[in-house]
Parts: structure tokens; sequence; C-alpha cells
């Protein structure tokens, strides 16, 4: 199977996403998620001050 | 002035030099300065990070849609984010994103993160009085008040949802933001023009007498999404006193579109996007649209 940045990077009109594909790039975000959640990927990220975009601006 | 071109299919929310349909985007606009309006409006130019954010939300708004259709036509929650999965991907082919947070990737760990985030959701979808689950309302209300040039007008809008959440009815809606989401990010809806619409109309438009809205905030980082959920109510009182003053907000815009002027308010200015535009001479200022901005029309009767 191609590597979780092959999947993003493929034309899907030549070579459409399979079942077990799909899942993979799920469980692939799924453990980023678990990643987050257990404390490793946020140190180092302090919060952003607001921006214009967020006011709706 | 240009009026920005719209594509065929979407009917023109002018008529003459008139606005008649009006959603929140729009009436939020004209609402904080007329010459913000006149650009982003009538003009239609956006930052160009601002169209990375918009597109960025049109997706994650749409997939998350998708899914909750599928859920509720039945399909399992496991097969709906594989096809919610498989249709942002498809549908977002070639994006290049020059932004490190809004880009395809992270739109894709979004949708999978909210999903999982709320996969056992307290919220109950009503049933609206055709028998219709209350999900994907887009709505367009006729108004009493008429343009000068007799034509109606009209609010448009699109609810994601309405709910039943411990003892109330509410209205939900999605937002994506690059902030911390806590108190403060929610606090600002409790004056939102946005949230006053969608809950006028569910109770006018849906016959569902709703509290407020419920917000379902995503902070997009390069690494992460946080999820936070926030609520912002409505009484009655407040809800007519919001559609009370609408005339006059749609005078003010007749007033414009009649003398084609568009004056800069500026106390509104200091986070404005189109700040680094108004603050240049007058000669200028067409130049400096052009290179710092694109053109992406504003249409409240497109249906998103």
């Amino acid at each position: 199977m191609d590597t979780i940045a092959e999947l993003f990077s493929r034309n899907l009109i030549e070579q459409p996403y399979t079942r077990d594909e799909l899942d993979e790039i799920i469980k692939y975000m799924r453990e980023r998620r678990a990643q987050f959640i257990s404390g490793k990927k946020t140190k180092g990220e302090p919060a952003k001050p607001l921006s214009l975009e967020d006011l709706g601006l | 002035m240009t009026l920005a071109a719209e594509p065929l299919e979407t009917p023109s929310p002018f008529t003459d030099i008139y606005q008649y349909a009006w959603d929140a985007t729009s009436l939020g606009w004209l609402k904080d300065c007329p010459r913000k309006y006149q650009y982003a409006m009538l003009e239609g130019w956006r930052a160009k990070k601002q169209a990375v954010a918009l597109k960025f939300g049109l997706h994650y708004h749409r997939s998350l849609e998708l899914y909750d259709r599928h859920i509720v036509a039945g399909m399992s929650k496991q097969n709906a984010l594989r096809e919610v999965v498989r249709t942002a991907l498809v549908e977002t082919q070639g994006w290049e994103s020059d932004d490190t947070a809004r880009n395809r990737v992270n739109l894709i760990r979004s949708i999978i993160w909210y999903i999982d985030e709320f996969y056992t959701d307290p919220l109950k979808t009503v049933i609206l009085e055709n028998g219709r689950p209350a999900v994907e309302l887009s709505f367009k209300m006729n108004l009493e008040y008429k343009a000068p040039n007799g034509q109606p007008y009209m609010l448009t809008g699109h609810l994601d949802r309405i709910v039943e959440f411990g003892n109330g009815t509410y209205v939900t809606d999605r937002k994506t933001t690059g902030s911390t989401v806590g108190s403060y990010y929610f606090e600002r809806f409790d004056l939102d023009n946005q949230m006053s619409l969608y809950t006028m109309a569910a109770n006018v438009v849906f016959h569902t007498p709703v509290k407020g809205v419920i917000l379902d905030a995503a902070q997009i980082a390069v690494g992460f999404t946080r999820f936070a959920r926030g609520m912002t109510y409505r009484t009655p009182a407040q809800t007519n006193e919001w559609l009370s003053e609408l005339p006059y907000w749609l005078k003010q815009a007749e007033h414009f579109a009649e003398t084609g002027e568009y004056p800069m308010r500026e106390p509104a200015c200091m986070l404005c996007q189109y700040k680094g535009v108004c603050s240049k001479d007058p000669s200028v200022r067409q130049r400096f649209l052009e290179s710092d901005f694109v053109r992406e029309p504003w249409n409240p009767l497109k249906v998103r």
C-alpha cells in the first residue's frame, strides 16, 4: 500500500481510493489524535492571538 | 464601481441598484462599515489569506453536513466517515494551500477528529412538522419591507441543524478559527448578527422556538485541531429587537446605493481587512486591492 503522503498526492481520476486505503488514512489521523490527546504533539505550540478572520473581518 | 459577476445559475441578490436578498454576512458588512460593504459585497474583494480560510471552512462545513445526511439516512458511523473522507479528498484534489494550518491534509484531519470528538453526541436532531429531520435547512424569508423599486426584501441563510439539548431547543453552527477556543472566543457571539438571524429563522421559518445557538468551534493549528462547544442565547424580546432594527439598516443601504457613496466608518478600522487599502491615498487604492486581494463574489442566494 502507498504511504500516507503518496495517498494524499495521488491522482484520483487515474487511481481512486480503495476502502482499505481510506481506512488507512482514517487510522493514521486517529493515531495523530491519540498522540495529541496524550500531549505529545502540543508542546511548544503556544495559543495564537485573535486574528481578523476570527472576528469575521 | 463595478458590481462583482455571479455564476449564471445563481440569481443576483440585486434588483436595479438595490440589494434585496440579505444574509448575515452581507448585513454584517453593512453594519460594520459602508466602505467595507462596498469592497466585500458590491465588489467582492477578499484578502488572499481570507480566501484560503473561506475555502477551508466551506469544505469542512460541507463534509460534516454530508456526514449528518448519511447518518440521518441510516448509514453506519464508520461507513459515513469513510464516504465523507473520500468525498472531501476528491473535491479538494489539486488544492495547493500556502497556509501551514488550513490545507488539505489538515482539512481531512479536522473532519475525522470532529466526528470522533462528537461520536457520542448528546444533541438530538429535532423532527420538523413535515416529519423530516431538521438538518441542512436553507431558508429564504420574505419581509414586509420593500426596496424603493417595489422589490420585497428577503433574508436568507442556512442552518446546520436544530437540536434538542437538556430542556431546550437550539440551532447548531460550526466554526473554524485560528485562535484558542475558550470563553473569550464564544463571548463575541452574544452580540452577533448571524446568531440573531439564525434564532429568528428557526422560530419564524421552521416554527421551532429555540433558545439560541450551540456553536461547535474548531481551532485549526499546524499540528492539531482542538474543539470546544459554546452557547449563545437569545430571548424572544432580543430577537424582536434585532428584527425591528432591520429596516433602519436597509434604509441605510438604499441611501448608499442611491448616492453611490460608501463612507468609511473609522472606529471600525482597527481590525478590518481593508485597513491597508482605506489608509492609502484614494488614487492608489484600486492598485492595492488588485495586488493584495482576490475577487470572490458573495451571493446570499447561493446555496452553500
